[in-house]
């Protein structure tokens, strides 16, 4: 067996690096468009062969999604699409920002609970709290004023502690030279333990409940706003919109999203280039793992301040792992993450419907790793797809033209 | 604590040391060969899930166990073509094993057995009384009594140690893979098939992975939960590096690693510190992992072209 070596000549001809980037490559829209695909026919496959209608289950995985304007329910569908997605958004904007400087942050997940975690606490922590109490109640009818102070002190401890928490994945990578994915892996579940298994169930619950009932509640003014009633929708949207913004306009419009850049770019074949332009290449990349901390567990402050209200016995890990899936959808682009992160919104908000078709609301998994599984792919996708394109081209055109265009 | 509590604990850390070492295993032989398999959790689901529906429908362990290996060939053939075929990035195709998995498995639990968070309970696993591993001869001895009467697994995980040992250190092909995962050039220039030897020891390790998931669910237990395996894979992993790459080296990972979520137990039992939250046992695993790679407490270090996809006639 002649094992070619097809893959690297392909990757040459069409200018792409190892990791298949290429920024002008007008294929990259196409890859995670037509991985979505597959995986949606893929998912109907998997429907279809344990016996059950594929096309009932779409329609009502994506009747009540929330995509589409209409019925009595919509409303609310579409709240819940947009409070999920919140959330995933933060978790995706993370992993692709740490995307972009060339590290993968397999720990969004343990950051979002670090961020949720402080937020917690802040929220109900008793100096604080009763500040704030004592200033809605002074303030009257600008009571508001109180809320939004307090609910940004949370979010910001939280995002503070995220970033920290990721710093130090970020400090072992630059000074011990531990190797990023496994540092954030060993992080993540650092922190899952001591917050669900210690925090959780002593230190930061009240003395009168029994250890399952989860963390104290926050304070009614660290709740974010609702901004949709009757709908729970709140400012978490927004305000993950303006950290995508933010996230735009660092990684384009400042020095600092520049240097990430560079080093992203030369990530694989040792930094030397950004070394040699004199960028400090281990700072850059701590601030970026704070940076990218930041973000997940500004997604972790929503999950306490704009759901739970507490830190629940229940909660379950899988925000950080979507995130990863929205950040390779969205092809780590800010706008990207923020489409892909509303359609993974969208299917977990219309997965519960199609438990009437008695299918599990744990299906959206299986789209989304197919999803990722086939971005992983794309080295394939783009060969199929650029073998589509050639033979149209010499079906439309003469062979002869086409030397000529040679 | 008398003898017959000492030899029940230490039962006990073998029952969950098991899973931890053939995940582990499982990182050894792929990450000797460069191919990091971050999947090795969501194999250990499949093989968990697939294990105890063989198991089920046959009533015996064997044909789940059988099962539990082809269904982990399987998605480790997904994870080679995917990273080896068309060199795809091995962390993103882990973390696809991973959330299928997630997904999947709840899907066929609902599916097949029509049951939410828990399968059906199974007579015939492997840590049933007929299924042992009866040695009377050691019952009477100290210590060596916990040995006596062990789940077939927990032998096959150290027989599995030892085989991956002379595989990767007594034999050509081991060396073959040691070679691709330390300098897969050299190996070419050597006549190597890089990307065969890398096929063999995703899909191999994959195996060894997929045995990880039955000893979960058809020995520790006797039945597949929905939390499974509950980070046994992750846990796995960590203990591959603690263990410096080495099945030997992963055995003892895994025995520690092992005991330490016990700990809690064995608190429980003697009366020591009971006040010590269990939080703070089960992340021992991960903050000596973290110690060791940061140097603090020895050093490990990975094979030099681990994760790294091979571009044949790549300057």
């Amino acid at each position: 067996v002649s094992e070619s070596n097809f893959t690297s000549k392909f990757l040459k001809a069409f200018g792409i690096d190892n990791q298949g980037h290429n920024r002008r490559d007008p294929l990259n829209i196409w890859v995670p468009l037509i991985s979505v695909g597959l995986a949606l026919i893929v998912g109907m496959l998997v429907i279809a062969a344990s016996g059950r209608d594929p096309f009932r289950a779409y329609a009502l995985l994506f009747g009540d999604s929330g995509l589409i304007p209409g019925g009595a329910s919509w409303r609310r569908e579409f709240a819940e699409l947009l409070i999920k997605s919140a959330m995933y958004i933060a978790t995706g904007l993370s992993v692709a920002l740490a995307f972009k400087g060339g590290l993968f942050n397999i720990g969004a997940e343990g950051q979002f609970w670090v961020g949720a975690i402080v937020a917690t606490f802040f929220g109900y922590w008793a100096p604080v709290a009763h500040t704030f109490g004592a200033m809605y109640a002074a303030l009257g009818s600008l009571g508001w004023i109180a809320q939004l102070l307090h609910g940004a002190i949370c979010i910001i401890m939280g995002m503070l502690a995220g970033g920290a928490w990721a710093a130090v994945a970020g400090y072992l990578y630059v000074k011990r030279g531990v190797n990023i994915v496994i540092g954030t892996i060993m992080l993540n579940w650092i922190a899952w333990f001591l917050i669900t298994s210690w925090l959780v169930l002593g230190p930061m619950t009240p003395p009168s409940q029994t250890f399952t009932s989860g963390s104290f509640y926050v304070a009614d003014t660290a709740k974010l706003l609702r901004i949709m009633m009757p709908t729970r929708l709140n400012t978490s949207i927004l305000l993950v919109l303006i950290a995508t913004y933010a996230t735009w306009f660092l990684l384009y419009k400042t020095t600092v999203g520049y240097e990430i850049r560079a080093i992203g770019y030369t990530a694989n074949i040792g930094m030397e280039a950004p070394r040699a332009q004199g960028i400090n290449v281990s700072r850059r990349i701590l601030q970026l793992m704070f940076f990218s901390g930041s973000l997940a567990a500004l997604g972790g402050s929503f999950f306490i301040l704009g759901l739970t209200y507490q830190f629940p016995n229940t909660a379950t890990m899988g925000y950080g792992w979507t995130g990863i899936g929205i950040a390779l959808i969205g092809q780590s682009e800010p706008l990207g993450v923020v489409l892909a992160g509303l359609f993974i919104g969208a299917l977990r908000t219309g997965a519960t419907s199609m438990q009437i078709a008695n299918i599990p609301k744990t299906f959206s998994n299986i789209i989304e790793g197919m999803a990722v599984g086939f971005i992983a792919l794309q080295v394939a996708v783009r060969y199929y797809l650029v073998k589509i394109i050639q033979r149209r081209r010499t079906r439309t055109n003469p062979p002869a033209d086409q030397e000529a265009a040679a | 604590m008398n003898i017959a509590q000492i030899n029940l604990t230490i039962a006990q850390m073998l029952d969950y040391t098991t899973p931890i070492l053939f995940a582990a295993l499982c990182g050894v032989l792929s990450e000797s060969a460069g191919v990091v398999n971050i999947g090795l959790d969501g194999i250990m689901r499949f093989g968990a899930f697939f294990g105890l529906l063989g198991a089920f429908f046959s009533h015996s362990p064997w044909i789940g166990l059988l099962l539990g290996i082809a269904v982990g060939c399987l998605v480790g053939a997904l994870h080679a073509f995917i990273t080896i075929r068309w060199n795809g990035d091995q962390t993103v195709a882990g973390t696809a094993v991973n959330v299928i998995a997630v997904g999947l498995m709840t899907y066929l639990l609902e599916f097949i057995f029509s049951t939410t968070g828990y399968s059906p309970q199974i007579q015939n696993y492997f840590g049933a009384q007929a299924y042992r591993v009866q040695l009377p001869f050691l019952a009477t001895i100290p210590l060596l009594g916990a040995f006596s009467n062990l789940s077939f697994m927990i032998w096959f995980g150290f027989i599995c140690t030892v085989l991956m040992h002379v595989l990767l250190y007594h034999t050509v092909l081991g060396l073959r893979i040691r070679t691709c995962g330390e300098n897969p050039k050299a190996a070419t220039t050597l006549g190597i098939n890089v990307f065969r030897v890398r096929w063999f020891a995703v899909i191999a390790g994959a195996a060894l992975a997929g045995i990880g998931g039955t000893a979960l669910s058809i020995s520790s237990f006797s039945g597949f939960s929905d939390s499974m395996p509950n980070g046994v894979g992750f846990i796995g992993l960590a203990a591959m590096i603690f263990g410096k790459w080495t099945p030997f080296g992963a055995l003892g990972a895994a025995l520690l690693f092992g005991t330490g979520q016990i700990v809690q137990s064995i608190i429980a039992v003697t009366g020591i510190a009971p006040k010590l939250a269990p939080g703070l046992t089960l992340i021992l695993p991960y903050v000596l992992t973290l110690a060791v790679l940061a140097g603090f407490v020895g050093k490990s270090i990975a094979p030099a072209a681990d994760g790294q996809p091979y571009y044949k006639e790549q300057r």
